[in-house]
């Protein structure tokens, strides 16, 4: 073979590459995520990273949808708002995905909220805040139940449950960590009840001794934790090494495997969570979930997770029902009719805040172990 | 209340020991290099992080754990005196400033493919136990933390300042050509140097990590504190920088259990703001005109 015969099929391959890449790309549907991969909240997005490629993965190993393989394509939001906007931005004008998953960070999507406007994507989010639905955004959908919600839980737990009558709060100082402060006040009013003592901290603190010292001279008989996870399993353990044992109810992340790994058992003594649903009892589906998740990513799903891999099951069902046009999927997610998940049974209530999940628990762990319980649920109609 | 100012004091001096040791291997390099190591909260993490991994290799036999990191460190530190400094020091200090930045930045990516993003909870030689004196709680690890950090500082004053190779150090920070003529074999310096401030880093980091968890950015916070002591202690001493960092550990949890939890970090930045106001110089350290 001469060199001008070697460089004709060099050539050829190299067109016929080119002409079949469109037609790979007409047999997937594009869609898109923006999960914080690294930085510092790589320990809540890890839970639906890996359950939205396992989604992905269990749709195409069903056939795909309409014969059509499935292809999330991600992009890393890391830690920071003007990160989180250009990954949207880079989705959008790239990808030209049909429908896109933003994470659980509020303060990232509030930052992200104008371009989801220009974009006309539709897009499901976790993040809990309330300000979210306030936007008035219909393009955007919430997949987990917002911080009211969870206020409401933690509120009925303070009273019902380890009936405080003097209880604290600590909590992150940022949108999320302040907002739901602003709800549990609210909350706690309604039942004739007020903080004690309101203790704050930055994302990268190491050391909460002043601010958990301060609660107990309050008095504080009881204590909300509003935290991420890695501030929350360093929370946990320096009230145990200070010998603070009043009941602590924490946000949701304390649920996660991600911040159980980095407590000991003996450090939950007397924790509570607020959480979606415990997975591990909540119906079939959640089991059989909690079971192959575990056994591919090495440790327990949570809500998040969870939340994530039954929106992408929602989002194949709505491509099956209206196609892959984002105007279409935002009119069945719009008018989502009741569709049971394994975290919630999602739906549309169309009282303009577009949530589709209503229903969140409190559990304690139960003592020496890792285990937790329900104690307390919350249903918002 | 008594015993809670001797907790609130226990911890701050645990955290200010740290970042003490942190500011000790950052003066370290400058007082032999004339270099601002701006890669030093990186050094501490990748310290805590093999830390990590030696003690899980080991199956938590400490001793031969620490000696790991302690070669991995020093590894790194002849991977930086030859990648970094060397092709680096005939440069402008701007350039090498920037150098340490860079290779800040390139540790960091290396440890996120190695280790991943997600923090980590690292077992103490101490174990988990704590000290109870009344009301006073402190585990095991915070005096452990304390009297190591004791040691290290107790051991590199006397290294800098009552031995010969702190002599030859400052010697070679100032005139590294008159330092040759005079018989100081520099590079030997340079690679001694350069070890010297990552074993410092790696213990920062073998202290820091069953304390307060560790992931892939837990040292730039450690770093910044550090500067921030230096900056309060003075730049080019060694004292200072001790001092620097135990009343950066005190303002961070006085300030935040006095005055707000909501201004802790704004506290101690502001304080460093007002001694670059008040007092340039730091605590202890020299005049510019005078070391000029």
């Amino acid at each position: 073979m001469n060199r001008r015969t070697t460089l004709a099929i060099a050539l050829a391959a190299s067109f016929a590459a080119i002409a079949a890449a469109p037609a790979r790309a007409q047999e997937e549907i594009i869609l898109g995520a923006t999960v914080p991969i690294t930085g510092n909240f790589a320990a809540t997005g890890i839970n639906y990273y890996n359950s939205l490629r396992m989604a992905q993965d269990d749709i195409n190993a069903a056939g795909g949808i309409g014969g059509k393989k499935v292809k999330i394509i991600f992009e890393d939001s890391q830690s920071t708002n003007s990160t989180a906007v250009n990954a949207l931005v880079k989705l959008v004008r790239q990808s030209k995905p049909s429908l896109i998953f933003l994470n659980s960070l509020s303060v990232q999507i509030l930052a992200q909220e104008q371009e989801i406007a220009k974009s006309s994507v539709p897009v499901l989010y976790s993040g809990a805040l309330v300000a979210l639905q306030e936007k008035g955004n219909p393009l955007m959908f919430r997949i987990r139940p917002a911080d009211n919600v969870q206020a409401g839980v933690i509120a009925k737990g303070l009273a019902d449950v380890v009936k405080s009558k003097k209880p604290a709060i600590i909590h992150m100082q940022d949108e999320y960590g302040a907002g739901t402060a602003k709800l549990l006040e609210a909350e706690l009013a309604k039942l004739g009840l007020s903080f004690a003592a309101k203790e704050t901290f930055s994302p990268r603190d190491n050391d909460f001794s002043a601010q958990l010292l301060n609660i107990k001279n309050s008095g504080a008989d009881a204590v909300v934790c509003v935290t991420y996870n890695r501030d929350g399993a360093l929370i946990v353990k320096q009230r145990r090494s200070l010998g603070i044992d009043i009941p602590f109810l924490c946000t949701t992340a304390m649920f996660s495997a991600t911040t159980l790994e980095l407590v000991e058992p003996e450090d939950l003594k007397n924790v509570y969570a607020a959480g979606d649903v415990v997975l591990e009892t909540n119906n079939d589906k959640s089991k059989d979930f909690v079971k192959r998740y575990n056994e591919r990513w090495g440790f327990k799903p949570d809500p998040y997770g969870a939340a994530y891999y039954d929106a992408m099951w929602m989002v194949a069902d709505a491509i099956k029902a209206n196609g892959t046009d984002p105007a279409k999927l935002q009119e069945y997610f719009a008018n989502l009719q009741p569709w049971q998940g394994t975290a919630q049974l999602y739906s549309n209530q169309k009282n303009g805040t577009n949530n589709l999940a209503h229903s969140a628990v409190l559990v304690k762990f139960k003592p020496g172990t890792k285990d937790f319980e329900q104690v307390i649920s919350n249903t918002v109609k | 209340m008594t015993a809670q100012i001797i907790q609130l004091a226990l911890n701050a001096l645990a955290a200010g020991c740290i970042y003490a040791v942190v500011a000790l291997s950052v003066e370290i390099a400058y007082e032999s290099t004339g270099v601002v190591n701006f890669a030093a909260g990186q050094l501490v993490t990748a310290g805590a992080l093999i830390g990590l991994s030696a003690v899980a290799f080991t199956k938590a036999n400490f001793l031969p754990a620490y000696l790991l990191v302690l070669v991995g460190m020093s590894l790194i530190g002849i991977v930086f005196l030859i990648f970094v400094y060397l092709p680096l020091r005939r440069q402008s200090v701007l350039t090498i400033v920037i150098g340490t930045v860079g290779i800040g930045i390139f540790i960091q990516n290396v440890m996120l493919l190695t280790w991943g993003p997600l923090p980590k909870s690292v077992r103490s030689p101490m174990g988990g136990g704590a000290l109870k004196f009344g009301d006073v709680s402190v585990s095991l690890h915070v005096l452990y933390v304390i009297a190591v950090a004791a040691v290290l500082i107790v051991a590199m004053y006397m290294l800098l300042y009552r031995s010969s190779v702190g002599r030859q150090f400052r010697a070679m920070a100032q005139d590294p050509e008159a330092a040759t003529l005079m018989g100081i074999r520099v590079k030997a310096l340079y690679a001694f140097n350069w070890i010297l401030v990552c074993v410092l880093s790696g213990i920062a980091g073998l202290l820091f990590a069953p304390m307060w968890l560790v992931d892939v950015t837990s040292g730039d916070n450690l770093g910044l504190k550090a500067f921030a002591a230096i900056m309060i202690g003075g730049f080019g001493s060694v004292p200072g920088a001790i001092l620097g960092g135990v009343i950066v550990g005190a303002i961070e949890i006085f300030g935040a259990f006095y005055i707000s939890s909501n201004f802790k970090d704004a506290l101690v930045f502001a304080s460093m703001f007002l001694f670059l106001l008040v007092r340039p110089q730091g605590i202890f350290g020299e005049r510019i005109a005078d070391r000029a």
